[in-house]
């Protein structure tokens, strides 16, 4: 075997991540809707990113699993959290990250690093999806807009609604009078994007934000509320190319520098 | 098929029957025979004061934690502790039923001790109280739900109010409720009014407190002799329940026994120790979690709690009241943050801590209010810190995932 | 222009004559327990940290599941919106209250901050422990801001107080008066005014507005009369909302409406008076006795004639909270009907809110 290579597994909660790393570079990656089972998920992730990298299975060094799911892989060296690992890949693409936005699809999480990538602390949302993926989720389905549209439209509106609801049950019955009065969709959909980057926002304070910040995560894509944490923050906003693999980037770093 | 409004019944009248403690008594001691022998204590403990209590032998007077369990001996009443009633019926699994009881009744957002408390009185199956004692200290909610027990079982609440500053004229008032409150419950519950034996528990309790010491001293070792889960359970029930009362020294001082040879031999209590961690705030979950199997496969100990923190002097039995108002006013959670923060800082020395983890329990204000400023001021200082919010009795309050993605990153960080 | 703004525009040209009042510093206050006539005669303007709803930046700083009163008021304080501000005083009201004490002081570094104690009960001892607390406190003062408080001072601020407070009752009296009619709401809004300026400039803008407020009849209204009770802070919002929606506002059991009118009488030692008097107010949830507070608010509805009650907690009010349940059984034993409400503090209260007071008015008036 001449060429090992290492791997790196995100499992979420709502889509599951693999990528495949050499020595020198990205080998090649894959993103899959993770679905109710994230074994069989890891597997065919897996799969796809080894075919895509035409790579054969035996040719695997190590592993190391991340994500809500990491527990459920079974091929795995180690097991990291995501935070640990959204810090790492976000690091290793932005040398000068020192705060990590993370919106997942069930968590959010503001991460701080050090100069090596290391992480010196981080805040999660609580319990409720307030400020996560899945607020989105839904609210895309009481407004009956697609999911991928979002952001786009509601950069349409000059002015966001004010949304005062932070818990989703609530923000929902909350967006359904809002239409009920009449209101532009698209000033909704701005109020919402406006309250879910507040809530990250406030996350934030937590921790003492300083140098850049990168956002990663699936929900990075959307620049409604990318737009809306820039001017919250007042700087710049680093976006991966795929925000979705940052997690799965930082797992196969990791394996790579195991011992 | 049995209806299960008939099996509540059914149960009700066994929870209600004296026998049963008596019966249980041998089967659980029987069962635990491997357990330490401190443990077999606090499960006697427990079966005789139940026992006791539905049995109605004396006075039962009900009482908050906060309240030195001293005065409940010292009147030589039965106590019966809700909180700790509500850590148990969590313990066995069978606390969402009373939970969504009180839910009917009361706001969602209070805390789930005394929740799950309120659920079982008003399915009446806790002992009926002749009287109520709460003291008014850290925690409004004790204050109120002693209130709302007063009305549902129509019987006299006497209340303690132990003021913010520790200055002498607080003292003074401290001591005067005290010796106020003692005499009034004497009266309502007819019982002498005994001094002496006042004396006779500060004694008790003054050894009880030297066993105490000793443990927390032993506890220094490295690698950590006694795990911190249990530290939260019998431990620190025994501590609020137990002491001044016949059964704390015995407790206290096999405890020491056992903790003792594990030291000496030098073994922890987990297999291998990497890091050391302190737990803040009195409680942790009681129903089933994997939080401190998390922690162990991390190779992290929870080396202290703050639970067992030795903060009141030696009683001088020959000044009940004054001692005890001492007791009272010496609580470092109790007046400014910066008396918890300076006990931190001692436990993070004595223990050789590495981390720091504040347990906040859903609907307590007092010390999870305090997390953050205590974050703040230990990550000033360079200790990893982490906040884990939870639920200690609601066992629909607990996500597993977020739980265990938080303690190992938190793991990860201070690699 | 509706009442309020009439009162502010007195207020405002009062104001702009007068400078003696203009150079007192300025101390921050949260609860109703504290006897603000120790302030005044320490020549110092008590200021009530009475927030705009907004807890941005206190959301970092305090739990999640905790008092959004006291989140607000620490997000003020944490903005730098308190800068005249020469200390604070906070009082042992509740467990928010003490861990509010120590954010405000960690993160805020006020240079004068002091935190009274409050007894739950009212006997003797606690009265005389409560004494000795305040006497404690003018020491203090004393001490920070280099002026002795003689019992003449306190004598003279309970006058005036007394005065303040007379004028408020029969503000509170006037209510239905004037064009447009002088509301509940506006009484609530007069008051806030109030609480932020000196209280002779108060009295005065107080004096001049009663007497512009004119001979007009009570009109006798149709509308469902409503009182309300709770932890209400934030103004007077969900009053305001109440008379939009149809409601007469009659009374109020609030902390910044009439439990806070107890006058003081002059007879004897000041401290003594002040003591008794602070500690036997109208009670807020926080004081022991639930049976006390019952009866009163029985008074005050008989009085009143409201025909039902509304009982606004903020969430996470402990106090507030617990005892919702025992007045609530009590006060429908009396055949009043009572809406519990738990909610935000917010300016605007959600339309969830809106849609229950609206169904308990209907309520009210198919009683009527």
């Amino acid at each position: 075997m001449d060429k090992g290579i290492y791997v790196g597994l995100d499992i979420g909660s709502i889509s599951s991540e693999a990528l495949l790393l050499s020595d020198e570079r990205i080998l090649s990656y894959s993103i899959i809707a993770t679905g109710p089972n994230p074994h069989r998920a890891s597997r065919e992730c897996l799969k796809e990113a080894l075919s895509k990298g035409g790579v054969s299975e035996e040719s695997i060094l190590r592993v190391v699993a991340t994500g809500y799911g990491r527990i459920s892989v079974p091929f795995k060296t180690r097991e990291v959290t995501e935070i640990t690992c959204h810090a790492r890949g976000s690091h290793f693409l932005f040398p000068r990250t020192r705060t990590v936005i993370d919106i997942g699809g069930q968590d959010s999480k503001v991460i701080t690093l050090d100069e090596r990538g290391k992480v010196t602390d981080f805040v999660m949302n609580d319990k409720c999806a307030a400020g996560t993926g899945r607020f989105l989720e839904v609210m895309a389905r009481a407004l009956e807009v697609e999911l991928s549209k979002m952001g786009e439209r509601a950069l349409k509106a000059k002015k966001g609604v004010s949304i005062t609801s932070m818990c989703t049950v609530f923000a929902e019955s909350e967006v359904i009078s809002l239409i009920a009065e009449g209101l532009e969709v698209e000033e909704i959909l701005r109020g919402l994007h406006e309250s879910i980057a507040r809530r990250i926002f406030r996350m934030a304070r937590r921790l003492r934000v300083r140098g850049e910040i990168t956002i990663s995560g699936g929900v990075a894509k959307n620049e409604g509320i990318v737009e809306a944490l820039k001017s919250l923050f007042g700087m710049e906003i680093n976006i991966p190319n795929e925000p979705q693999i940052v997690g799965a980037l930082g797992a196969a770093l990791l394996a790579r520098e195991m011992s | 098929m049995v209806d299960k409004g008939f099996r509540i019944k059914v149960l009700r009248k066994f929870v209600h029957l004296p026998y049963t403690y008596q019966f249980l008594l041998p089967i659980l001691v029987f069962l635990h025979s491997k357990e330490n022998p401190a443990y077999r204590i606090w499960v006697r403990f427990l079966l005789n004061t139940f026992r006791e209590a539905y049995a109605h032998r004396k006075p039962v007077v009900w009482a908050n934690s906060f309240l030195p369990s001293e005065i409940h001996y010292g009147l030589d009443v039965i106590p019966v502790l809700p909180e700790i009633i509500s850590a148990l019926v969590t313990y066995l699994g069978w606390s969402e039923r009373p939970i969504s009881k009180a839910d009917t009744r009361i706001s969602t957002d209070l805390c789930t001790f005394y929740r799950c408390a309120l659920g079982l009185a008003l399915e009446n199956f806790l002992p009926r109280p002749d009287l109520l004692l709460s003291s008014s200290q850290l925690c409004d909610g004790a204050n109120k739900f002693f209130s709302t027990m007063g009305q549902l079982y129509q019987c006299p609440h006497l209340l303690l109010d132990p003021p913010y500053s520790n200055h002498p004229r607080s003292h003074r008032y401290m001591e005067e409720q005290i010796e106020d409150l003692l005499k009034q419950a004497s009266q309502i519950l007819s019982l002498p009014f005994k001094k002496d034996r006042f004396s006779l528990v500060l004694n008790r309790s003054n050894q009880a407190r030297q066993w105490i010491d000793k443990i927390n001293q032993l506890r220094q070792s490295i690698p950590s002799p006694f795990p911190g889960s249990e530290g939260l359970s019998y431990l620190s029930g025994m501590n609020f329940y137990s002491v001044g009362s016949i059964w704390s020294i015995p407790f206290f001082s096999l405890l020491h026994q056992e903790i003792e040879k594990k030291v000496s031999s030098k073994k922890g209590y987990l297999p291998k120790e990497k890091y050391r961690l302190l737990w803040l705030h009195h409680v942790r979950p009681y129903y089933k979690n994997e939080i401190f199997n998390i922690l162990s496969s991390k190779d992290a100990a929870v080396s202290f709690e703050e639970a067992n923190y030795l903060y009141w002097p030696f009683h001088d039995s020959s000044q009940p009241w004054k001692s005890l108002a001492e007791k009272i006013l010496s609580n470092v959670w109790a007046g400014p943050i910066e008396r918890r923060m300076k006990a931190i800082d001692e436990m993070i020395r004595s223990y050789s801590i590495h981390g720091v983890i504040h347990f906040s329990h859903w609907g307590c204000r007092q010390s999870c209010g305090g997390a953050a400023i205590i974050g703040d001021y230990l990550k000033q200082k360079g200790i990893p810190y982490l906040t884990l919010p939870g639920d200690c009795a609601d066992p629909n309050n607990y996500s597993p995932g977020q739980t265990r993605t938080r303690l190992e990153a938190f793991i990860e960080m201070m690699e | 222009m509706n009442s309020f703004l009439t009162f502010k525009k007195i207020l405002d040209d009062l104001k702009r004559n007068d400078s003696s009042c203009q150079n007192k510093k300025l101390i921050g206050w949260t609860c109703t327990y504290l006897p603000l006539e120790i302030l005044e005669a320490a020549n110092l303007t008590p200021f009530r940290i009475l927030p705009e709803p907004d807890t941005e930046k206190a959301d970092s700083y305090l739990d999640p599941n905790f008092c959004p009163f006291i989140k607000a008021s620490l997000e003020k304080a944490l903005s730098g919106e308190y800068p005249s501000l020469s200390g604070i005083i906070i009082l042992n009201t509740c467990d928010g209250m003490r861990r509010l004490f120590d954010a405000w002081r960690f993160y805020c570094k006020p240079s004068f901050s002091y935190f009274l104690d409050l007894p739950r009960v009212i006997r003797p001892s606690s009265v005389a422990f409560f004494k000795e607390s305040l006497k404690d406190l003018i020491h203090q003062l004393d001490f920070y801001f280099g002026r002795k408080i003689t019992e003449e001072d306190l004598q003279i601020a309970i006058e005036r107080s007394n005065r303040s407070k007379a004028l408020m009752k029969e503000l509170f009296s006037l209510q239905g008066m004037g064009e447009p009619p002088l509301t509940h709401g506006d009484i609530l809004e007069i008051l806030s005014e109030g609480w932020k300026i000196d209280r002779f400039l108060f009295n005065q803008a107080l004096e001049k507005f009663i007497s512009l407020l004119g001979e007009n009849k009570k009109t006798c209204s149709e509308a469902p009369k409503v009182m309300v009770t709770g932890s209400l802070l934030d103004g007077s919002a969900l009053i305001r909302m109440i008379e939009e929606l149809g409601g007469e506002v009659v009374a109020s059991d609030l902390c910044i409406g009439q439990r806070i009118l107890n006058l003081v009488n002059l007879d004897t030692d000041p401290l003594d008076l002040l003591s008794k008097a602070y500690l036997g107010k109208p009670p807020c949830a926080r004081m022991q006795d639930t049976k006390r507070r019952i009866e009163g608010l029985k008074q005050r509805l008989m009085e009143s004639r409201a025909n039902g009650l509304i009982y606004f907690s903020l969430k996470f009010c402990d106090p507030f909270l617990y005892e919702a349940p025992a007045i609530e059984e009590a006060i429908k034993e009396t055949g009043v009907p009572l809406l519990f409400i738990e909610g935000e503090y917010t300016g605007k209260p959600g339309g969830g809110i809106r849609t229950r007071i609206q169904a308990f008015l209907e309520v009210l008036r198919r009683d009527g």
